[in-house]
């Protein structure tokens, strides 16, 4: 959890007051123009690659890169049916 | 490069000489044995010598020592001079074994005519190395020659300029000539050259050559000629990497004080051809102000292999197979290059490994300006584009500077064309802009689908590209592309194309399609016949590398009166789609003893984001659709519903059961 | 005064932020186009792992890599080797950008540059080489 740039604080006392008097507003304002880099999830995303790209796991007859999607956590069948009628 | 050997060798002499002279004045009158002598600064053009001092000790044996010699840039400092024998008779100055101290010691030898002014002077630095000197008067002047034996050519390094590679092996023989009146002759061998800048992408190794090169002044300028021959070695200049094979390069021309003139100049190189050149360089400003260069019917592949495809690569012309000829003459002025004519003969290229284009015998010529309004005329017999044969065509480009039209190109691919009309491209301040519009028309369908290796479909292909405009590595299609396929329409809006040319092309785009037979669509893809019409809509259709990754598609039924029908294994196949289970179901259910069934709609969407697929069905009109979605409402007798109940799959899954589907035979248009 | 007000924000950021983060806790990294270009990548390493071992090729600190020592690189692999350095580090800019698109954030691509950077380096193997903070070449 890296808290990357906190902008616009400063520059306008008015709106610091005003996040004083009503905090969560201002709050809730304040979190959309904050830019947040999820840094450690950015690393285990880079060693995911990394794994792959230099075949670090298991060896050297790891298959090649698995296919788009697949490690997309299993969603539900479509369960269509037919319905008489 | 080999003129400079000489030049250093010639000073190296002067200045010995000169250190001899003023030696050899106080000899001469100087009748006792021991004594020391000091001599004022000696300078002179490029030459200075500080501080000489002179000791005779007993037995004849002489030390010679100087504080500072400079010599161009370059400069010595405590330089020593021991002979130690010093023989000095009537006519005749001579010393057997002296030692010069200079940067290392170096053997030396010496004798001087003083009746007829002739110098000989060998210097041996090492066991192998031999610098022999003859000076003698001549008709003008003195006359100098310098003769290589095992010369070192790392010495030579530290006199070149700090900005160009570095020598670090290599040894030359041959003789330099010097006469008075200016004359310069050279012929050298070199062997075993060795050199390098630090980032190596400048280098050459074991390289051995021969240069022949005269010089004769003029009465303002010097005319010279040279003739390098490239033997052995191999040489790599980013990009381009070069072995030794027998190339000869020889020019002639003059040189004064502004410009270098070559006049004639001519690149042998075997297996590719002649080249001939000439230009004049100006010194000053350090470019090209004139340049010619000529080559006649040189060979393609040779070419391509040695020169053209280190600057191709990474780009889908790096591996070609080619064949035919070339020629060139181009013309550079002051600003550059102002005309260029080039003639194809029978040149062919073909993507070698990927066999994604080839052209055959393209012939012609191409005669470019710099400012005027010139025309190609360029013929193909023929070629492939994706593995269908692409008839002959004629390129008429007309061609104005860095400006590029061509009104109608017409390009016969399978039983149709290719149009591009209007087409416009010019060079920007980064990159290439480029337009045109075009058409596809009277292609089969057939056979474009089986020669793109896809499920055959039936009909004739034709589509309009309004305008295909191309900018910085983005490629937009203003307009509307229309093709009818399956006897209905299908259109493409807003199509972009980004980052086309790189490993993960990005394809933006909306389709509707409309009024598709489904029963041509369904036989097409071996899916359960389906009777009916169907309009599709694919909103935001994002494709990576070719694959969506993002979509808003919502599949109809037209609207309209047409029969409408589906069979028994279609409606199986639909609920094969939804997981195994379903499709038991049906097995089990009366309806397997009907083969056809009548439908009022069918419809089916599915938004496509982060691979996960959110499913919806046909709209049925208010009814209870808590439970499930439809995705085909019954109608006639017998009649059908399929409903749906989960609204999110995977969209991989999706694919591998529509691929499981249709298995057994042909592979479906999605992959 | 001042200070406080920037601390109580910082908090509440952070509160808030949580749920954030813990919505994204994996990036998403399974697109066509990451996929294309790691395979790509995968394919190049068979080349370029050698280069690696012997020195000839190094990770540089932002996550690209470079021509370390030319002398280790016979003349005539002398362009076939700058051309792989080229087209992997093309791979590896389309590889960041891929990654910071596929999150719907293009701007973080920078910060995925770096983030690999370390990595890169974190992850290879003893003998290689990579940049240290000065630009120095370290053997691992």
């Amino acid at each position: 959890m890296t808290l990357k740039t906190l902008r616009t604080l400063s520059t306008n006392r008015r709106l610091m007051l005003g996040a004083l008097l009503g905090g969560t507003v201002m709050a809730a304002g304040c979190v959309t123009i904050n830019i947040y880099f999820p840094a450690a999830a950015a690393e285990k995303a880079a060693d995911r690659i990394i794994d792959e790209v230099w075949q670090l796991k298991g060896g050297a007859s790891t298959p090649p890169a698995p296919a788009p999607g697949a490690s997309t956590p299993p969603a539900p069948a479509p369960g269509a049916k037919p319905a008489e009628k | 490069m080999g003129a400079l050997p000489a030049v250093r060798t010639r000073r190296v002499a002067v200045a010995a000489l000169i250190v001899l002279l003023a030696a050899l004045a106080w000899v001469n009158t100087g009748r006792t044995q021991q004594i020391a002598l000091t001599m004022d600064d000696v300078t002179g053009a490029g030459f200075s010598a500080q501080g000489i001092r002179m000791a005779f000790t007993g037995g004849g044996a002489t030390t010679i020592e100087v504080n500072a010699v400079t010599i161009g840039a370059q400069s010595w400092k405590n330089i020593k001079l021991n002979c130690a024998l010093l023989r000095l008779e009537r006519t005749r100055i001579a010393c057997d074994d002296g030692v010069l101290a200079l940067v290392e010691k170096i053997p030396l030898s010496f004798s001087y005519l003083t009746d007829k002014r002739v110098l000989d002077l060998a210097l041996k630095p090492a066991k192998e190395e031999t610098w022999q000197i003859n000076m003698r008067p001549g008709k003008r002047g003195n006359d100098l020659s310098v003769r290589v034996d095992g010369g070192s050519l790392q010495r030579i390094a530290a006199w070149l300029p700090p900005d160009v590679p570095k020598i670090s092996a290599g040894v030359i023989h041959g003789v330099i000539d010097y006469s008075g009146d200016g004359r310069i002759a050279a012929k050298l061998t070199a062997n075993g050259v060795g050199f390098a800048d630090a980032t190596g992408l400048h280098a050459g190794e074991k390289i051995g050559f021969t240069l022949d090169a005269q010089a004769v002044p003029a009465a303002n300028d010097l005319r010279w000629s040279a003739a390098l021959a490239w033997s052995a070695g191999e040489a790599f200049w980013q990009p381009i990497y070069l072995k030794a094979a027998n190339q000869r390069l020889s020019a002639e021309g003059r040189l004064d004080a502004k410009q270098l003139h070559i006049e004639r100049g001519s690149l042998r190189y075997p297996g590719i051809g002649d080249v001939g050149f000439s230009g004049v360089y100006d010194l000053a400003a350090k470019k090209t102000t004139e340049g010619r260069v000529s080559a006649q019917a040189l060979n393609v592949p040779a070419l391509y292999e040695s020169v053209l495809k280190p600057f191709l690569e990474g780009t889908s012309l790096s591996d070609l197979r080619t064949d035919g000829r070339f020629s060139v003459e181009l013309h550079m002025g002051e600003q550059g290059l102002q005309r260029a004519d080039v003639r194809l003969d029978n040149v062919s290229f073909e993507d070698k490994t990927q066999h994604r284009f080839a052209l055959f015998d393209i012939n012609g010529t191409v005669p470019w300006r710099a400012d005027e309004l010139t025309q190609a005329a360029v013929t193909v017999k023929g070629g492939e584009l994706l593995k269908m044969p692409v008839g002959a065509f004629a390129i008429p480009l007309s061609m104005n500077g860095m400006r590029f039209d061509l009104k109608q190109l017409r390009v016969p691919l399978l039983d149709g064309y290719i149009n591009v009309n209007d087409f416009v491209a010019r060079a920007g301040t980064a990159s290439w802009y480029w337009q045109f519009t075009g058409a596809l028309a009277g292609i089969s369908m057939d056979k474009f689908t089986a020669a793109l290796g896809l499920p055959v479909m039936y009909g004739t292909l034709d589509a309009t590209l309004p305008m295909v405009r191309h900018i910085k590595s983005t490629l937009r299609v203003d307009g509307a592309l229309f093709l009818k396929v399956f006897d209905g329409t299908i259109e493409a809006k807003n199509l972009v194309l980004l980052d086309v040319f790189s490993k993960a092309p990005r394809v933006q785009v909306d389709v509707a399609m409309r009024n598709l037979d489904l029963g041509l669509l369904t036989r097409t893809y071996s899916f359960g016949n389906i009777t009916g019409r169907l309009d599709a809509r694919i909103d935001g259709l994002e494709l990576v590398n070719w694959q969506p990754v993002k979509f808003d598609v919502q599949l109809a039924s037209s609207a309209g009166d047409y029969p409408r029908k589906i069979s028994q294994a279609a409606v199986q196949n639909i609920t094969a789609l939804g997981g195994a289970g379903a499709a038991a179901a049906i097995q089990r259910s009366f309806l397997r003893f009907f083969e056809q069934f009548g439908y009022e709609k069918l419809g089916w969407g599915c938004k496509l984001q982060s691979g996960v697929c959110q499913m919806s069905g046909v709209d049925v009109g208010g009814g209870d659709t808590s439970q499930g979605y439809v995705i085909v409402k019954g109608g006639g007798i017998p009649a059908i519903t399929v409903m749906g109940y989960n609204r999110q799959v995977s969209w991989q899954e999706l694919l591998d059961r529509l691929k499981r589907v249709t298995q057994g035979n042909v592979k479906p248009i999605v992959e | 005064m001042k200070h406080l007000i920037l601390k109580t924000f910082l908090l509440l950021a952070t509160l808030l932020g949580v749920g954030q983060a813990a919505a994204q806790a994996n990036l998403e990294i399974n697109t066509p186009g990451i996929a294309a270009i790691q395979g790509s990548m995968q394919k190049r390493h068979a080349e370029l792992a050698p280069l690696y071992t012997s020195g000839a090729v190094g990770l540089t600190r932002d996550g690209n890599v470079a021509l370390r020592d030319p002398a280790g690189v016979p003349l005539a692999q002398r362009a076939a080797v700058n051309g792989l350095i080229a087209a992997e580090n093309q791979d590896r800019a389309s590889l960041y950008r891929e990654i910071a698109r596929a999150n719907n954030h293009p701007e973080w691509e920078g910060d995925i540059r770096n983030t690999f950077g370390q990595r890169w380096i974190d992850r290879a193997q003893a003998g290689w080489y990579y940049q240290n903070a000065t630009g120095a070449w370290v053997r691992k």
